[in-house]
């Protein structure tokens, strides 16, 4: 009795061994972190996310200022492990960041509109969060979006123009020269969108998905305001002034092209929504010729019912085991953040996975990390009333695709 | 030739026979439990003040858990072999505070205080060395052993309590407790030594214990892994620390002797 009792603890005592060996050698690969302060009136909405060079993230975001109605820019560093290493407002001048950080190498850029006179500005952004001011157009209005052109190392930029009513898509460069601009008109029919722009500006209203960059070759887009409708145009800066661009048309406000992401040629991945529905489109083709057209209701996709009306909709390509994934990420109805895993190559679905829980997370953004892993920015209402930035780091194992 | 007569047969108190015993019991009681916090862990990060770091506050030795199972004794000579399996809940609490204010009116403020139960549930197979100080009816002993547990379930119980003074008045609430399962936020085994005192009284045949044992856990007994991934209050500032557990428990249990004397009494070697 007494041998076989002691047998018995000590082929326990080794299993436990392996089992307490192994918490001890393990480290967490992921963390979800809230940035938190004390303040009751104090308010952030987390816009983008990117990975430096030592591991850690840049995190832009917009954040309320008493000077103006528009947003200012708050922005924050932090180490790989979530660990907060800086945090600071910029001056009040600069408002209404384009809501992606602009990534060039190790070069980081944020577009923003002047506060008094609306003008576009391009901050530097080093590693360490320091900015200096690189850009200026005095003559550029509104900015919309923004995003790096790697072939020709400029700016795409589509601003609005509400002196001819257009939508206006340029190329300038980090300091501010503009090389190419293309005129897009709005129109003015029953549709007024001057006011939908400003509200998307402020924050007060709806937020379209404005989008521009490059298609492929020499083919540009832009997602914004284009004859009356929200719409995916396609355009060639060597086209003729008059030519009109290639168009997937939506309707109104209400029918658009959410994300989009190049698969070369005229082939796109992207999401759209319809009415308040969302659908998830893995691969779609558009026209590139100019003039013409489809509606953008004829690109079918995924009816994704869970997600809030009119979702916002990030959409990356990652890799994972050498597996190319487009990666979608949204918000959900039930204040969850939602990822959705499409085979590049086939489209077919390979997973899916939900964030967030006690409190209700809106999508931001979301990143692959240098680790196979990704980084999806958020915003959680802490304690159900304050908007607050929140992180969360997955490993690959945690990924469910 | 005369046979001898086997010794266990004499009834004399010193042959081999009469100097051991086995017993077998059952044993419960209650017990209270400390969280050692050997690092601090949340997923609160404060941007304006660098040394808040939402450190929890736990409350030790202020919760009742409890235990029951059995006890298989060897004794010889004054020193007990004795193997006590048991299923046991050990509950330890601890709570964060947070604030926020309005810079501007600082009537404005909304206070909060998440209150937490952790209850982990083991099967535990620990190992004693008793000594008996006294070889009597009475006998107060010592014990000292290891055990290991092994995970069997684990939940955390969330009571949010708070004080909303932003809209000009005073106004306390409790939010709806959760309670949530926990087990993947643990590892499976938790070792360590124990030690303890009590006494033990004849009755009849039966020999009824009463003792107090201090555990002390020597492993961190939470999952580093799933420190993040695996907590669904993690959203609410939750994030396990790693810890080890101490544990003060207090038992009462009985035990029955399964070797006796041939003699008219059917006396019990002891």
């Amino acid at each position: 009795m007494k041998h076989i009792t002691l047998y018995l603890q000590l082929i326990i005592l080794i299993c436990a061994s392996c089992d307490i060996k192994k918490n001890k050698e393990a480290t967490p690969t992921g963390f979800l972190k809230i940035y938190n302060e004390d303040s009751y009136s104090n308010q952030y909405i987390p816009l983008d996310i990117e990975q430096t060079t030592d591991g850690g993230f840049l995190i832009l975001s917009s954040t309320k200022i008493s000077t103006s109605s528009f947003p200012g820019i708050y922005l924050m560093k932090i180490d790989k492990d979530g660990k907060l290493l800086s945090a600071k407002s910029l001056p009040e001048d600069y408002v209404s960041a384009v809501p992606n950080l602009l990534k060039n190498g190790n070069n980081y850029y944020i577009v923003c509109m002047g506060q008094q006179d609306l003008s576009t500005y391009i901050l530097q952004v080093s590693e360490a969060a320091d900015i200096t001011q690189s850009g200026f157009m005095s003559n550029v209005q509104y900015p919309l979006s923004a995003e790096f052109d790697l072939a020709s190392s400029q700016i795409i930029l589509q601003h609005y123009n509400k002196y001819d009513l257009q939508t206006n898509v340029s190329r300038v460069s980090v300091t501010g020269t503009v090389a190419k601009t293309r005129y897009f008109s709005i129109g003015s029919g029953g549709f007024d969108v001057e006011q939908p722009i400003i509200d998307h500006l402020t924050g007060k209203g709806k937020k379209y998905p404005f989008l521009s960059g490059q298609l492929s070759g020499n083919t540009y887009y832009f997602n914004g305001f284009y004859n009356y409708t929200l719409s995916l145009c396609m355009f060639d800066y060597n086209w003729d002034v008059e030519d009109d661009p290639a168009a997937a048309q939506g309707y109104r406000d209400e029918r658009c092209i959410s994300s989009i992401f190049s698969l070369g040629g005229n082939k796109i991945a992207t999401s759209r929504y319809a009415y308040a529905n969302n659908y998830i489109i893995p691969s779609a083709t558009v026209p590139t010729i100019s003039g013409s057209f489809i509606a953008n209701s004829d690109m079918g996709g995924f009816l994704i019912p869970e997600l809030t009306n009119d979702a916002p909709m990030c959409l990356k390509a990652i890799q994972k085991n050498g597996q190319s994934i487009l990666l979608y990420a949204s918000t959900t109805k039930s204040g969850q953040v939602a990822l959705y895993a499409y085979d590049a190559a086939s489209g077919g679905l390979l997973g899916s996975q939900y964030l967030g829980s006690t409190n209700p997370y809106t999508m931001a953004s979301v990143i692959q990390t240098s680790d196979e892993g990704i980084a999806v920015l958020a915003t959680t209402q802490v304690a159900g009333r304050f908007p607050r930035i929140a992180v969360f780091k997955l490993a690959k194992e945690e990924l469910d695709w | 030739m005369a046979r001898k007569k086997p010794a266990y047969s004499t009834g004399l108190p010193n042959d081999d026979f009469s100097k051991t015993q086995f017993y077998i019991g059952m044993r419960g009681g209650i017990s209270f439990t400390k969280a050692h916090v050997i690092n601090r862990y949340s997923s609160f990060v404060s941007t304006t003040d660098p040394d808040d770091n939402y450190d929890k506050t736990y409350s030790n030795y202020k919760k009742a858990g409890a235990f029951v199972g059995l006890e298989f004794d060897f004794y010889f000579k004054g020193f007990t072999a004795s193997f006590q399996p048991n299923y046991r809940r050990e509950v330890y609490s601890y709570s964060n505070s947070y604030e926020w204010k309005d810079e501007n009116d600082a009537s404005n403020f909304l206070q909060l205080q998440y209150k937490q139960d952790t209850r982990l549930d083991y099967i535990e197979l620990p190992l004693f060395i008793k000594y008996d100080i006294l070889q009597k009816n009475f006998r107060p002993f010592v014990q000292v052993g290891f055990y290991y547990g092994i995970l069997n379930g684990a939940t955390k119980h969330l009571v949010v309590d708070g004080t909303d003074n932003a809209s000009g008045t005073a106004r306390t609430f409790n939010q709806q407790d959760d309670i949530v399962g926990a087990k993947d936020l643990f590892i499976k085994s938790s070792i360590g030594m124990a030690f303890g005192a009590g006494v033990s009284y004849k009755v009849g045949n039966i020999r009824l214990i009463l003792d107090a044992t201090y555990r002390k856990g020597m492993n961190n007994i939470s999952n580093v892994s799933n420190r993040y991934s695996a907590n669904t209050l993690t959203g609410s500032g939750d994030v396990s620390d790693d810890i080890k557990l101490d544990n003060l428990a207090f038992s009462f249990g009985c035990l029955f002797p399964m070797k006796f004397l041939t003699s008219s009494e059917y006396k019990a070697v002891d």
